[in-house]
């Protein structure tokens, strides 16, 4: 290493230490509670990449809430902006944009990132710089950590995985099932869940399969699971690794029902798997057909503003930006991380897009951990709700 | 464990003889000109979302292929002439990092122009996701069209070496770029129109995959790096050698899926490739004496 190489990441280490510093003492954020500047969210979210299609409707749907929240008045009577980055879902982006958005952009909470993987990055900035932070993630990261700032509207993987075999149990009354998942931590995390819970509702899996999320062939995944004598297939994969499992079960002339998971509950799927689409059960956020209340303005504006219906992705981020409003209201408009992180927890319970959240000081998800989606099934190339498992 | 042997073939097949036309691909350009050209792979992932783009703006499918095919010639001719051989200067080491180079533009200019989502890609007859019963297992009716295209291409490029002028010049240049000077051949227009042409197989191969697979990027890397396996194993220098080697890589890579595991296959896959370069560093049909090693 050449001397003057060494000088460089000294001076890019001092640089890193002196910001971090930085973060610390500074009393910038939140500081102007009651004042008229418009309060800053900041949010980070994988907008391009191999995430895209879950962080851009998200972008899309603080768009939304922006928009909607400074027609009703602001928050606390003050207008609220949303400064969003691009993480492209990879966390050496995500660390250095957290700390932009906490020492350069002065925003009060953070709304993001989309992934797991870097929501696990920047944790330790929010915890340390106590900026109150809306993950858009399905894993509880909180947990264990007494006072965290950490909160998400995302249901918890638990909550899916019930619901999934809630429908296998009651309605397609059936034992054993055969699980094709995501060899990422996506899949794995879910798999492990499914195998606990499985008991529970009376079933058995019998065969379980790992793929990768890009894989393109997945008849030897299948032939498996069909050897096993597995009566359902659940597929914890995203695509396009979903449309090749349903692609491959058509193609082998296997009738059985397929289960996905709520990740390829879009447009996306049936348009990639074709004709091998049809009859795919998933689960889903949302009632297309009769949304109740709750959903209703949202999947009509965002339809409207976007020229398409939102993702589930898109309701979390929605439901952060609200939680937030909801909280810095109940902290009688101050916007320091305390006072937010306090709001969110006291604040009364919330009816958003996606559940009424409660949160508490044990639960920062503020969803009770029980069944909550909908069963939708593709008729026709489009995903339709067949079953309500909270019923 | 229980291996459905029809149905490995039926997979191994299809995917081998795509890795068997990259493959040719990376020989045609290492034998001309000793370069190594990483950028097939993007080149091949490409060729199905630009035949979509024709076609969404009305040029019908056989046109839409063929305009595809030549543009990614023109483009080969082009990547070589302005991004390979400058890189010479170099060393061999030189066009190789280039071609990485070329491969990110590429991968990073198609979510640029098409987004990152795959798109579904009509097969060439039937419908969608239509399969035949034969020798036991279902196969894709594209999966014909795949084998046919390959066998055609494949067959058309060896006569052409074999039998025409031109062919003769670029297996002289292979022998000895000294002596084909000599005989009043020029290297540099053999290098070039080698990467031109591997640049067109690829993209027949990517357009007849795309069915299958998706129209997409996100195999890229999988089929490039598969391949290279083939190449390497097969024999780098030798045409029969890559050929067998994309055959022998697709049929191993569908066997270990459906004896093992999707997880292991990587590992054995690349365990076998280390293994054959101990045994036989140049590859199996590879042959001492050429100049290019």
């Amino acid at each position: 290493m050449s001397r003057r190489f060494t000088a460089v990441l000294a001076a890019a280490a001092m640089t890193v230490v002196l910001a971090a510093c930085g973060d610390d003492s500074d009393s910038g954020n939140g500081s102007a509670s009651g004042g008229t500047d418009p309060i800053k969210i900041g949010a980070i979210l994988g907008i391009s990449g191999r995430f895209a299609f879950v962080g851009e409707p998200q972008k899309q749907a603080l768009e939304l809430a922006q928009q909607r929240i400074n027609a009703d008045g602001g928050i606390a009577g003050r207008q609220v902006e949303f400064v969003v980055y691009d993480d492209e879902v990879d966390e050496t982006k995500s660390v250095p944009l957290a700390n932009r958005l906490i020492s350069e952009d002065k925003v009060v909470a953070i709304i993001g990132p989309s992934i797991t993987v870097p929501a696990l990055a920047i944790q330790p900035i929010v915890e340390r710089a106590k900026i109150p932070n809306m993950t858009l993630t399905s894993k509880a990261i909180w947990e264990g950590k007494d006072g965290s700032y950490v909160f998400h509207t995302t249901p918890r993987e638990e909550v899916e995985v019930k619901s999934v075999l809630s429908f296998i149990k009651d309605e397609l009354k059936v034992t054993k099932v055969g699980v094709i998942y995501d060899r990422q931590p996506y899949g794995t995390g879910n798999l492990a869940f499914i195998k606990q819970f499985a008991p529970d509702f009376g079933l058995q899996v019998v065969s379980e399969e790992g793929i990768e999320n890009n894989d393109t062939n997945a008849d030897a995944q299948v032939q498996r699971v069909r050897a096993a004598g597995a009566e359902t297939v659940v597929v914890w994969v995203g695509d396009p690794a979903a449309s090749s499992v349903v692609k491959a079960i058509n193609q082998a002339g296997w009738t059985v029902p397929v289960l996905g998971s709520s990740a390829i509950a879009g447009p996306r799927f049936a348009e990639l798997a074709g004709p091998a689409a049809e009859g795919v059960y998933s689960n889903s956020t949302y009632d297309t057909k009769a949304p109740p209340a709750n959903q209703k303005t949202f999947l009509d504006e965002f339809t409207a503003k976007f020229n398409g219906p939102p993702t589930q992705f898109a309701a979390f981020a929605y439901d952060s930006a609200y939680v937030l409003k909801g909280a810095i209201e109940a902290a009688g408009g101050k916007t320091d991380g305390e006072s937010i992180r306090k709001g969110i927890i006291d604040m009364p319970a919330y009816e958003g897009v996606v559940a009424t959240y409660d949160f508490a000081d044990d639960n920062h998800n503020g969803i009770p951990n029980g069944p909550l989606f909908y069963i939708v099934q593709v008729k026709g190339g489009k995903f339709e709700v067949v079953y309500d498992t909270r019923k | 464990m229980s291996v459905d042997y029809p149905q490995v073939l039926a997979t191994g097949l299809t995917y081998g003889v795509i890795f068997a036309l990259v493959a040719l691909g990376y020989h045609l350009i290492y034998v001309s000109s000793g370069m190594l050209n990483f950028a097939l792979g993007e080149q091949l992932a490409v060729a199905g979302l630009v035949v979509l783009s024709l076609m969404s703006a009305g040029v019908p499918f056989v046109l839409a292929l063929i305009v595809a095919v030549l543009a990614a010639a023109a483009f080969g001719a082009g990547y070589e002439r302005f991004a390979l051989r400058p890189a010479l200067r170099m060393g061999l080491v030189g066009p190789l990092i280039a071609s990485v180079g070329v491969a990110i533009v590429i991968g990073q200019a198609r979510v640029l122009i098409w987004g990152p989502n795959p798109r579904p890609f009509a097969p060439f007859t039937g419908a969608p996701n239509e399969s035949v019963g034969f020798l036991g297992g279902r196969w894709p009716i594209q999966s014909f069209w795949i084998i046919g295209l390959a066998a055609v291409s494949a067959a058309a490029l060896l006569l052409f070496l074999r039998y025409t002028w031109y062919g003769r010049a670029w297996r002289a240049t292979a022998q000895s770029p000294v002596g084909a000077r000599l005989s009043g051949i020029d290297p540099s227009v053999v290098s070039m129109s080698a990467v031109s042409v591997a640049s067109a197989l690829v993209t027949i191969a990517g357009v007849a995959i795309a069915p299958i697979v998706l129209a997409g990027g996100f195999y890229a890397l999988d089929f490039g790096v598969r391949a290279f396996a083939a190449a390497i194993i097969g024999g780098f220098t030798s045409t029969t050698g890559v050929l067998l080697g994309g055959l022998f890589i697709g049929l191993l890579d569908a066997w270990l899926v459906a004896a093992l595991s999707a997880a292991w296959s990587d590992v054995v896959l690349y365990a076998v490739l280390a293994l054959a370069l101990l045994v036989r560093p140049r590859g199996f049909l590879g042959r001492e004496g050429v100049s290019r090693a």
